[in-house]
Protein backbone atom coordinates (compact mmCIF):
# COMPACT_ATOMS: atom_id res chain seq x y z
CA UNK A 1 0.00 0.00 0.00
CA UNK A 2 1.51 3.43 -1.16
CA UNK A 3 0.47 6.92 0.67
CA UNK A 4 -2.32 7.71 -1.90
CA UNK A 5 -4.12 4.58 -1.39
CA UNK A 6 -4.09 4.83 2.29
CA UNK A 7 -5.08 8.01 2.53
CA UNK A 8 -7.95 7.14 0.59
CA UNK A 9 -8.49 4.35 2.56
CA UNK A 10 -7.56 6.51 5.68
CA UNK A 11 -11.74 6.90 6.63
CA UNK A 12 -12.54 3.19 6.64
CA UNK A 13 -9.37 1.93 7.98
CA UNK A 14 -9.89 4.13 11.59
CA UNK A 15 -13.65 3.09 11.28
CA UNK A 16 -13.16 -0.75 11.15
CA UNK A 17 -14.51 -1.07 7.51
CA UNK A 18 -11.63 -2.51 5.60
CA UNK A 19 -11.47 -6.11 4.74
CA UNK A 20 -8.46 -7.99 7.32
CA UNK A 21 -6.23 -8.13 4.35
CA UNK A 22 -6.59 -3.93 3.57
CA UNK A 23 -6.17 -3.84 7.03
CA UNK A 24 -2.97 -5.49 7.62
CA UNK A 25 -1.78 -3.82 4.37
CA UNK A 26 -2.42 -0.42 6.52
CA UNK A 27 -0.90 -1.17 9.51
CA UNK A 28 2.12 -2.42 7.83
CA UNK A 29 2.24 1.23 5.65
CA UNK A 30 1.03 3.22 8.64
CA UNK A 31 4.46 1.73 10.94
CA UNK A 32 7.08 2.94 7.77
CA UNK A 33 5.61 6.16 7.03
CA UNK A 34 5.62 8.77 9.53
CA UNK A 35 2.96 11.00 7.57
CA UNK A 36 0.24 8.41 7.52
CA UNK A 37 0.52 8.28 10.70
CA UNK A 38 0.32 11.60 12.09
CA UNK A 39 -2.48 11.82 9.65
CA UNK A 40 -3.80 8.80 11.53
CA UNK A 41 -3.32 11.07 14.75
CA UNK A 42 -5.23 13.80 13.04
CA UNK A 43 -8.22 11.88 12.37
CA UNK A 44 -8.41 10.04 15.90
CA UNK A 45 -7.96 13.39 17.62
CA UNK A 46 -10.93 14.71 15.41
CA UNK A 47 -13.27 12.11 16.08
CA UNK A 48 -12.21 12.16 19.79
CA UNK A 49 -13.68 15.68 19.97
CA UNK A 50 -16.13 15.15 18.31
CA UNK A 51 -17.36 12.35 20.93
CA UNK A 52 -16.18 14.51 23.37
CA UNK A 53 -18.26 17.80 22.09
CA UNK A 54 -21.29 15.41 21.67
CA UNK A 55 -21.11 13.06 23.82
CA UNK A 56 -21.08 14.74 26.97
CA UNK A 57 -24.80 15.90 26.52
CA UNK A 58 -27.44 13.65 28.75
CA UNK A 59 -31.13 14.26 29.02
CA UNK A 60 -32.62 15.74 31.76
CA UNK A 61 -33.94 12.84 34.03
CA UNK A 62 -37.85 14.56 34.01
CA UNK A 63 -37.34 13.17 30.41
CA UNK A 64 -36.81 9.66 31.14
CA UNK A 65 -39.65 9.96 33.37
CA UNK A 66 -42.24 11.65 30.87
CA UNK A 67 -41.19 8.65 28.02
CA UNK A 68 -41.16 5.94 30.91
CA UNK A 69 -45.24 7.11 31.72
CA UNK A 70 -45.78 7.59 28.45
CA UNK A 71 -45.03 4.22 27.57
CA UNK A 72 -46.57 2.62 30.36
CA UNK A 73 -49.72 3.66 29.60
CA UNK A 74 -52.16 1.91 27.01
CA UNK A 75 -53.61 4.38 25.18
CA UNK A 76 -50.19 5.16 22.76
CA UNK A 77 -50.78 1.96 21.20
CA UNK A 78 -53.55 0.90 18.92
CA UNK A 79 -56.03 -1.38 19.67
CA UNK A 80 -54.76 -4.62 18.48
CA UNK A 81 -51.85 -4.00 20.87
CA UNK A 82 -53.56 -3.12 24.04
CA UNK A 83 -54.08 -6.33 26.43
CA UNK A 84 -54.64 -4.90 29.67
CA UNK A 85 -58.42 -3.57 28.85
CA UNK A 86 -60.11 -6.78 28.10
CA UNK A 87 -60.35 -9.62 25.64
CA UNK A 88 -58.67 -8.82 22.65
CA UNK A 89 -60.92 -10.42 20.78
CA UNK A 90 -64.10 -7.44 22.09
CA UNK A 91 -61.21 -4.89 21.59
CA UNK A 92 -60.50 -6.08 17.92
CA UNK A 93 -64.57 -6.42 17.62
CA UNK A 94 -64.86 -2.83 18.99
CA UNK A 95 -62.22 -1.43 16.39
CA UNK A 96 -63.98 -3.30 13.65
CA UNK A 97 -67.50 -1.29 14.29
CA UNK A 98 -65.32 2.16 14.85
CA UNK A 99 -63.85 1.75 11.45
CA UNK A 100 -66.92 0.20 9.83
CA UNK A 101 -68.69 3.75 10.89
CA UNK A 102 -66.40 5.72 8.93
CA UNK A 103 -66.36 3.69 5.70
CA UNK A 104 -70.22 3.26 5.73
CA UNK A 105 -71.82 6.53 3.81
CA UNK A 106 -70.83 9.52 3.42
CA UNK A 107 -71.56 10.92 6.81
CA UNK A 108 -70.49 8.81 9.59
CA UNK A 109 -73.41 8.80 12.85
CA UNK A 110 -70.09 9.99 14.40
CA UNK A 111 -69.42 13.02 11.77
CA UNK A 112 -73.19 14.05 11.85
CA UNK A 113 -73.51 14.34 14.88
CA UNK A 114 -70.43 16.41 15.40
CA UNK A 115 -71.87 19.54 17.39
CA UNK A 116 -70.34 22.46 14.89
CA UNK A 117 -68.83 23.15 11.36
CA UNK A 118 -65.02 23.19 12.81
CA UNK A 119 -65.75 19.75 14.72
CA UNK A 120 -67.12 18.45 11.45
CA UNK A 121 -64.37 19.34 9.26
CA UNK A 122 -61.79 17.72 11.98
CA UNK A 123 -63.48 14.81 11.18
CA UNK A 124 -62.90 15.12 7.71
CA UNK A 125 -59.54 16.23 7.15
CA UNK A 126 -57.79 14.19 10.33
CA UNK A 127 -56.15 10.70 10.38
CA UNK A 128 -57.83 8.67 12.89
CA UNK A 129 -57.31 6.22 14.87
CA UNK A 130 -59.00 4.27 17.41
CA UNK A 131 -57.56 4.14 21.69
CA UNK A 132 -58.38 3.87 24.52
CA UNK A 133 -56.86 6.73 26.62
CA UNK A 134 -56.80 7.79 30.42
CA UNK A 135 -56.13 11.52 31.19
CA UNK A 136 -56.76 14.12 33.37
CA UNK A 137 -59.56 16.80 32.65
CA UNK A 138 -58.93 20.48 32.87
CA UNK A 139 -59.87 23.11 31.27
CA UNK A 140 -58.33 23.89 28.28
CA UNK A 141 -58.42 27.80 28.46
CA UNK A 142 -57.17 28.11 31.93
CA UNK A 143 -54.18 25.87 30.74
CA UNK A 144 -53.51 28.14 27.64
CA UNK A 145 -53.35 30.89 29.51
CA UNK A 146 -51.38 29.37 32.70
CA UNK A 147 -48.55 27.84 29.93
CA UNK A 148 -48.46 30.43 27.36
CA UNK A 149 -50.31 33.72 29.42
CA UNK A 150 -53.76 33.64 26.94
CA UNK A 151 -56.32 35.28 28.37
CA UNK A 152 -59.35 32.95 29.26
CA UNK A 153 -62.75 34.03 29.15
CA UNK A 154 -63.78 31.49 31.78
CA UNK A 155 -65.07 33.92 34.32
CA UNK A 156 -67.80 35.07 31.91
CA UNK A 157 -68.35 32.12 29.57
CA UNK A 158 -67.43 28.74 32.00
CA UNK A 159 -64.72 26.63 31.67
CA UNK A 160 -64.13 24.58 28.43
CA UNK A 161 -63.09 20.92 29.88
CA UNK A 162 -59.91 18.98 27.22
CA UNK A 163 -58.17 15.93 28.67
CA UNK A 164 -54.66 16.05 29.26
CA UNK A 165 -52.31 13.35 28.83
CA UNK A 166 -49.44 11.75 30.73
CA UNK A 167 -46.95 13.04 27.95
CA UNK A 168 -47.77 17.01 28.28
CA UNK A 169 -50.71 17.19 25.20
CA UNK A 170 -54.01 18.51 25.76
CA UNK A 171 -56.86 16.83 23.49
CA UNK A 172 -59.58 18.63 22.73
CA UNK A 173 -62.81 17.25 22.97
CA UNK A 174 -65.52 16.87 19.85
CA UNK A 175 -69.25 17.91 21.48
CA UNK A 176 -71.37 15.70 21.52
CA UNK A 177 -74.13 13.83 23.52
CA UNK A 178 -71.92 10.97 25.15
CA UNK A 179 -68.69 14.41 25.96
CA UNK A 180 -70.57 17.46 26.69
CA UNK A 181 -70.78 16.42 30.28
CA UNK A 182 -66.77 16.25 30.26
CA UNK A 183 -66.55 19.40 28.37
CA UNK A 184 -69.12 21.60 30.79
CA UNK A 185 -69.24 20.02 34.18
CA UNK A 186 -67.09 21.76 35.70
CA UNK A 187 -67.17 19.20 38.85
CA UNK A 188 -64.90 16.73 36.65
CA UNK A 189 -61.79 19.40 36.47
CA UNK A 190 -59.13 17.35 37.93
CA UNK A 191 -60.85 14.20 37.48
CA UNK A 192 -59.37 11.29 35.92
CA UNK A 193 -60.49 9.46 33.08
CA UNK A 194 -59.92 6.64 30.67
CA UNK A 195 -61.78 7.31 27.54
CA UNK A 196 -62.62 5.05 24.89
CA UNK A 197 -62.79 6.80 21.40
CA UNK A 198 -60.88 7.95 18.45
CA UNK A 199 -57.79 10.05 18.08
CA UNK A 200 -57.49 12.96 15.35
CA UNK A 201 -54.04 14.08 15.82
CA UNK A 202 -53.51 16.16 13.40
CA UNK A 203 -56.27 18.84 15.06
CA UNK A 204 -55.67 17.45 18.65
CA UNK A 205 -59.72 16.53 18.78
CA UNK A 206 -61.24 13.41 20.33
CA UNK A 207 -64.05 11.46 19.60
CA UNK A 208 -65.51 9.67 22.85
CA UNK A 209 -67.61 6.95 22.59
CA UNK A 210 -67.54 5.95 26.47
CA UNK A 211 -66.13 6.68 29.49
CA UNK A 212 -65.55 5.73 33.21
CA UNK A 213 -63.85 8.06 35.92
CA UNK A 214 -60.03 6.44 37.38
CA UNK A 215 -59.09 6.72 40.82
CA UNK B 1 -47.28 -6.08 28.31
CA UNK B 2 -44.22 -8.17 27.65
CA UNK B 3 -43.84 -5.67 24.31
CA UNK B 4 -43.57 -3.21 27.40
CA UNK B 5 -40.64 -4.72 28.96
CA UNK B 6 -38.48 -5.33 26.04
CA UNK B 7 -39.42 -1.79 24.77
CA UNK B 8 -37.77 -0.91 28.25
CA UNK B 9 -34.85 -3.25 27.91
CA UNK B 10 -33.98 -2.40 24.31
CA UNK B 11 -35.04 0.89 23.43
CA UNK B 12 -35.06 3.10 26.89
CA UNK B 13 -31.04 2.59 26.86
CA UNK B 14 -30.96 4.24 24.46
CA UNK B 15 -32.15 7.64 25.81
CA UNK B 16 -28.65 9.16 25.96
CA UNK B 17 -27.39 8.62 22.31
CA UNK B 18 -31.06 9.77 20.70
CA UNK B 19 -31.02 12.91 22.59
CA UNK B 20 -27.77 14.29 22.08
CA UNK B 21 -28.31 13.60 18.60
CA UNK B 22 -31.65 15.18 19.00
CA UNK B 23 -29.55 18.42 20.58
CA UNK B 24 -27.44 18.30 17.27
CA UNK B 25 -30.59 18.35 15.04
CA UNK B 26 -33.41 21.04 17.17
CA UNK B 27 -30.31 22.24 19.85
CA UNK B 28 -31.13 22.59 22.74
CA UNK B 29 -34.63 23.92 23.44
CA UNK B 30 -36.47 21.55 21.13
CA UNK B 31 -34.17 18.50 21.97
CA UNK B 32 -36.44 17.06 24.77
CA UNK B 33 -39.47 17.21 22.46
CA UNK B 34 -37.97 15.63 19.55
CA UNK B 35 -36.66 12.41 21.64
CA UNK B 36 -40.12 11.91 23.32
CA UNK B 37 -42.20 12.56 20.05
CA UNK B 38 -39.07 9.63 18.52
CA UNK B 39 -39.66 7.22 21.52
CA UNK B 40 -43.74 7.49 21.53
CA UNK B 41 -43.02 6.72 17.97
CA UNK B 42 -40.42 4.02 18.11
CA UNK B 43 -43.32 2.31 20.83
CA UNK B 44 -46.23 2.53 17.97
CA UNK B 45 -44.06 0.59 15.82
CA UNK B 46 -42.37 -1.45 17.94
CA UNK B 47 -43.74 -4.21 16.53
CA UNK B 48 -41.64 -4.04 13.56
CA UNK B 49 -38.31 -3.90 15.41
CA UNK B 50 -36.32 -6.89 14.66
CA UNK B 51 -34.77 -7.79 17.49
CA UNK B 52 -31.65 -9.27 15.61
CA UNK B 53 -30.72 -5.98 14.32
CA UNK B 54 -29.20 -2.61 16.42
CA UNK B 55 -31.71 -1.05 18.46
CA UNK B 56 -29.95 1.78 18.25
CA UNK B 57 -29.94 2.60 14.47
CA UNK B 58 -33.64 1.59 14.38
CA UNK B 59 -33.75 4.65 16.76
CA UNK B 60 -31.58 6.98 14.90
CA UNK B 61 -33.85 6.67 11.66
CA UNK B 62 -37.08 6.73 13.67
CA UNK B 63 -35.40 10.10 14.72
CA UNK B 64 -34.39 10.97 11.53
CA UNK B 65 -37.83 10.45 10.22
CA UNK B 66 -39.17 12.39 12.65
CA UNK B 67 -37.40 14.75 12.31
CA UNK B 68 -37.33 15.17 8.72
CA UNK B 69 -41.49 14.77 8.39
CA UNK B 70 -42.34 17.02 11.21
CA UNK B 71 -39.49 19.11 12.62
CA UNK B 72 -37.40 19.94 10.22
CA UNK B 73 -37.42 23.93 9.18
CA UNK B 74 -36.26 24.46 6.04
CA UNK B 75 -32.40 25.40 5.88
CA UNK B 76 -30.16 27.36 3.58
CA UNK B 77 -27.73 24.96 2.16
CA UNK B 78 -25.74 24.45 -0.85
CA UNK B 79 -27.08 22.20 -3.11
CA UNK B 80 -25.28 18.64 -2.29
CA UNK B 81 -23.55 18.57 -6.36
CA UNK B 82 -21.49 21.98 -5.02
CA UNK B 83 -19.72 20.20 -2.26
CA UNK B 84 -19.00 17.36 -3.87
CA UNK B 85 -16.53 19.49 -6.50
CA UNK B 86 -14.75 20.87 -3.39
CA UNK B 87 -11.43 19.41 -2.79
CA UNK B 88 -11.02 17.21 0.40
CA UNK B 89 -8.23 18.11 2.36
CA UNK B 90 -5.87 15.66 2.98
CA UNK B 91 -5.82 15.69 6.65
CA UNK B 92 -6.65 17.77 9.62
CA UNK B 93 -3.90 20.03 11.45
CA UNK B 94 -4.44 21.81 15.00
CA UNK B 95 -2.08 23.16 17.36
CA UNK B 96 -2.00 20.75 20.61
CA UNK B 97 -2.37 23.08 22.99
CA UNK B 98 -5.90 24.25 22.66
CA UNK B 99 -8.11 23.75 25.90
CA UNK B 100 -10.82 21.10 25.66
CA UNK B 101 -13.20 23.89 26.05
CA UNK B 102 -12.25 25.89 23.63
CA UNK B 103 -11.84 22.98 20.90
CA UNK B 104 -15.16 21.62 22.07
CA UNK B 105 -16.93 25.52 21.27
CA UNK B 106 -14.98 25.03 18.00
CA UNK B 107 -15.84 21.99 17.30
CA UNK B 108 -19.86 22.42 17.84
CA UNK B 109 -19.42 26.00 15.21
CA UNK B 110 -18.45 23.72 12.85
CA UNK B 111 -20.68 20.68 13.34
CA UNK B 112 -23.30 23.56 13.12
CA UNK B 113 -22.07 24.62 9.30
CA UNK B 114 -21.69 21.16 7.85
CA UNK B 115 -25.19 20.53 5.47
CA UNK B 116 -27.37 17.79 6.95
CA UNK B 117 -26.58 14.88 5.18
CA UNK B 118 -22.71 15.03 6.29
CA UNK B 119 -23.12 16.12 9.69
CA UNK B 120 -25.53 12.74 10.08
CA UNK B 121 -22.99 10.70 8.58
CA UNK B 122 -19.98 12.03 10.57
CA UNK B 123 -22.49 11.86 14.18
CA UNK B 124 -23.61 8.18 13.23
CA UNK B 125 -20.41 7.12 12.75
CA UNK B 126 -18.12 9.19 15.00
CA UNK B 127 -20.61 9.32 18.20
CA UNK B 128 -23.03 6.71 17.65
CA UNK B 129 -20.51 4.32 16.40
CA UNK B 130 -22.60 2.47 13.62
CA UNK B 131 -21.26 0.47 10.93
CA UNK B 132 -21.58 1.85 7.80
CA UNK B 133 -24.14 -0.59 6.72
CA UNK B 134 -26.52 0.42 9.91
CA UNK B 135 -25.96 4.20 8.83
CA UNK B 136 -26.74 3.69 4.92
CA UNK B 137 -29.77 1.59 6.61
CA UNK B 138 -30.75 5.25 8.77
CA UNK B 139 -30.14 7.28 6.03
CA UNK B 140 -31.61 4.95 3.39
CA UNK B 141 -29.08 5.70 0.86
CA UNK B 142 -25.87 3.39 -0.48
CA UNK B 143 -23.07 2.24 1.62
CA UNK B 144 -20.59 4.31 -0.69
CA UNK B 145 -22.81 6.97 -0.18
CA UNK B 146 -22.28 7.35 3.42
CA UNK B 147 -18.18 6.36 3.07
CA UNK B 148 -18.03 9.24 0.89
CA UNK B 149 -20.22 11.85 3.08
CA UNK B 150 -18.57 10.55 6.31
CA UNK B 151 -15.05 11.15 4.64
CA UNK B 152 -15.66 14.74 3.09
CA UNK B 153 -17.73 15.29 5.92
CA UNK B 154 -15.01 15.01 8.93
CA UNK B 155 -12.42 16.92 5.95
CA UNK B 156 -14.98 19.99 5.96
CA UNK B 157 -14.71 19.67 9.87
CA UNK B 158 -11.26 19.63 9.71
CA UNK B 159 -10.80 22.16 7.10
CA UNK B 160 -13.41 24.45 9.11
CA UNK B 161 -11.43 24.20 12.63
CA UNK B 162 -8.47 25.09 10.91
CA UNK B 163 -10.11 28.01 9.26
CA UNK B 164 -11.41 29.35 12.55
CA UNK B 165 -8.37 28.60 14.40
CA UNK B 166 -6.24 30.73 11.62
CA UNK B 167 -9.02 33.47 11.77
CA UNK B 168 -8.34 33.98 15.17
CA UNK B 169 -4.48 33.60 15.54
CA UNK B 170 -3.13 37.15 16.45
CA UNK B 171 -1.04 38.60 13.65
CA UNK B 172 2.68 38.64 14.86
CA UNK B 173 3.51 41.95 15.95
CA UNK B 174 7.24 43.46 15.98
CA UNK B 175 7.98 45.46 18.75
CA UNK B 176 11.51 46.15 18.37
CA UNK B 177 13.98 45.41 16.27
CA UNK B 178 17.57 44.28 16.70
CA UNK B 179 19.77 46.14 15.71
Amino acid sequence: MNCKQFRESLDCYLDGELSAAASAAADAHRKECPQCERAVAHLEQLKATLRQTVGTATPPSALDARIRSAVATPWTRSFDTIRAFGPRRSVLALAAVLILAVTVGTRSPIESSAANAMDRLALRLDDTSPVILEGRILCRDCELERRYGVRASCKIIGHHGAIATADGRIWNIVEQRTSAALIHDERLLGRTVVVRGRLFRNSRALVIESYEFGS
Amino acid sequence: MRARIRFRTLALPHLAAIYRLARQLAGADRADDLTQETFLNAWAHFDQFDPSTNCRAWLCRILRNTWISQWRKTRLELPVADIEDVPAEPWYDWERQRTDSDLSADMQWALDQLPDAYRWAVLLADVEELTYQEIAATMECPVGTVMSRISRGRRMLGRLLNERRSAERPAIRIVARER
